[in-house]
């Protein structure tokens, strides 16, 4: 397992996509954030609040409420990306055969993808704070326990995401198809779906069930610090729960297939 | 006794209700080098996956190693392979190729046998240069020295010389051949019969998903050996004219009426002569040779006609 995943992580570094997604993503950002500030006025974060005035966590929540969620669209491009230039380059003929190899290259790019959505992070809070210090003029800082905690939450649900799109990946039969099914939920259209028949067949409960897709729940606001930490406890499982399953389903999927 | 390394028992593949190999028996023995010859879609390449352990059998059973491989499926790990297209990142360098492949399995002082490896396949000036610079020679080279890194027992080569030019096939063979000295096992697949000829022990012939025959490199050369073909009554009266009169001893009795002369001293009108002086009636005499390619075709039911 060490083994493949030294291995995965040295191509990780290799990868010529990597530091120009993040480049981009980082410019992007940047570049919202300045369009944001220029036409503040029509942007409202509820209650009659400019986004100048949000906390840097509420902030960062703002901006990934915003659709279409960037952060997900890069992963899934990513994601797709790497799992394709390995197979379409053919290399795991050359190690598929060892002990274990199957199981451990799926757990190996799950962990390889926790730190390209660790990088996204970085470069999206490093954005957001050089952003609001360069176009909003003293937007407040708020609590930065609650700030981590939130990176934290939403790290756990990206990567959750990331993994999901591995299993699309490793399960679509071309890179088109892989990047259309990740492009779809990233835009989280099965997401609008889910709430929508939710909506019809169980009216207001519906509301309640469809959070527990999980793009729905990384693009609905976190109400962090409420009493109980029951807001933070059901994305946390609903991260975990999206992990292990499609982790395990992405190991059993490649455990069991014919590698052509 | 030679070691049989690779057993296969009515091993078959199918996707869905396609057929791609029918129960086929085989086995290969340490030291060999085993040829596989077969038509485009013939199966070749699905065998040697299977072999590879990339793909997964739907009936039979397979012995590696004198161990069943469903009870231990890391036993594909002891097979180098080259399947189809080298597996290699055209972005990176060789020599980076070799090192990730290197990370996987865990080689601690892997400098200088990527190096060393590199030197062999010829590859040790452009080890640096991106691989999509590589010709397509230097790319199988490549495959080849990736396949061997992992200090493999059998090297599973699909269509190795596939599109290299004269040169490049020569190298190719030189390498296999020097490979197999030191005591690898090498099952290598082609549609380039005379190529596999010159370094094949052993053939095996598949078309359209069987193994049609499994024959040896002094078998099939002898069956491609030129021969004079005799059509007579009684070929048990004319073997010691023909052994008396003009010392023939090499020959082989098919059937009642069909004997093969493997003389290149002899010529017909000799035979003939002989024959009817000693009262033996002959209806047809004529020299025959099958190349490779009409042994082949015959075997795979498409044809090819014997020259005279």
């Amino acid at each position: 397992m060490l083994n493949i995943l030294r291995m995965d992580f040295r191509r990780f570094r290799k990868n010529n996509m990597l530091p120009l997604l993040l480049a981009v993503f980082f410019a992007f950002q940047l570049f919202g954030i300045f369009m944001m500030s220029r036409y503040a006025d029509s942007y409202s974060a509820g209650a009659g609040l400019g986004p100048g005035s949000l906390s840097a966590s509420e902030f960062f929540q703002y901006m990934l409420a915003q659709p279409p969620s960037w952060m997900l669209l890069y992963v899934a491009v990513f994601t797709v990306h790497y799992t394709w230039s390995e197979r379409s380059a053919g290399f795991y003929k050359n190690y598929i055969s060892m002990r274990h190899a199957r199981v451990s290259s799926v757990l190996a790019k799950a962990l390889l993808l926790a730190l390209f959505t660790l990088l996204l992070f970085v470069a999206a809070v490093a954005a957001n704070a050089l952003g609001r210090l360069l176009f909003f003029e003293n937007a407040p800082t708020g609590e930065l326990g609650q700030y981590a905690l939130l990176l934290l939450l939403q790290f756990l649900l990206h990567w959750a995401f990331a993994v999901m799109m591995l299993f699309v990946a490793l399960a679509a039969r071309s890179l088109i198809a892989g990047l259309i099914i990740g492009l779809l939920l990233a835009l989280n259209l099965v997401g609008y779906s889910l709430s929508a028949l939710a909506a019809l067949l169980l009216g207001e409960d519906g509301a309640g069930i469809a959070s527990w897709w999980l793009v729905n729940r990384i693009v609905h606001p976190l109400e962090l610090g409420q009493a109980g930490g029951a807001d933070m406890l059901e994305p946390a499982i609903v991260a975990l729960l999206f992990l292990l399953l499609f982790g395990a389903a992405g190991a059993v999927f490649r455990q069991r297939e014919d590698l052509r | 006794m030679q070691e049989c390394i690779i057993e296969l028992n009515q091993i078959s593949k199918a996707y869905r209700s396609r057929t791609v190999l029918h129960p086929i028996d085989l086995q290969l023995y340490r030291g060999e080098i085993f040829g596989l010859i077969g038509r485009n879609g013939a199966g070749k390449s699905t065998l040697l996956k299977l072999l590879g352990g990339l793909i997964y059998p739907t009936g039979g059973s397979m012995r590696l190693f004198e161990r069943s491989t469903c009870e231990q499926r890391s036993l594909h790990e002891r097979m180098g392979l080259l399947v189809e297209n080298p597996g290699l990142y055209t972005q990176l360098s060789g020599f980076d190729n070799m090192e990730l492949l290197a990370d996987a399995y865990g080689m601690k002082a892997r400098k200088p046998r990527i190096e060393e490896l590199l030197d062999r396949v010829g590859l040790a000036d452009s080890s640096r240069r991106k691989v999509k610079e590589y010709s397509l020679g230097m790319k199988q080279r490549l495959g080849i020295a990736l396949a061997l890194l992992g200090s493999p027992d059998v090297l599973v080569l699909d269509e190795p010389i596939n599109g290299l030019d004269p040169q490049g096939i020569v190298d190719i063979r030189h390498l296999l051949l020097e490979l197999n000295k030191t005591g690898l096992t090498i099952v290598i697949a082609s549609h380039i019969l005379e190529e596999l000829s010159k370094m094949a022990t052993r053939f095996g012939i598949l078309h359209e998903g069987r193994m049609v025959e499994i024959v040896s490199r002094d078998e099939l050369l002898q069956q491609c050996e030129q021969r004079i073909e005799i059509r007579l009554t009684e070929p048990e009266a004319a073997i010691p004219i023909l052994e008396a009169e003009l010392g023939i001893r090499r020959y082989k009795l098919l059937d009642s009426q069909l004997l093969q002369v493997y003389d290149e001293h002899a010529e017909l009108y000799q035979i003939h002569a002989a024959l009817v002086k000693g009262g033996v009636t002959v209806h047809g005499i004529a020299r025959q040779q099958v190349s490779l390619e009409q042994y082949f075709l015959e075997r795979t039911g498409s044809g090819g006609v014997r020259n005279a």
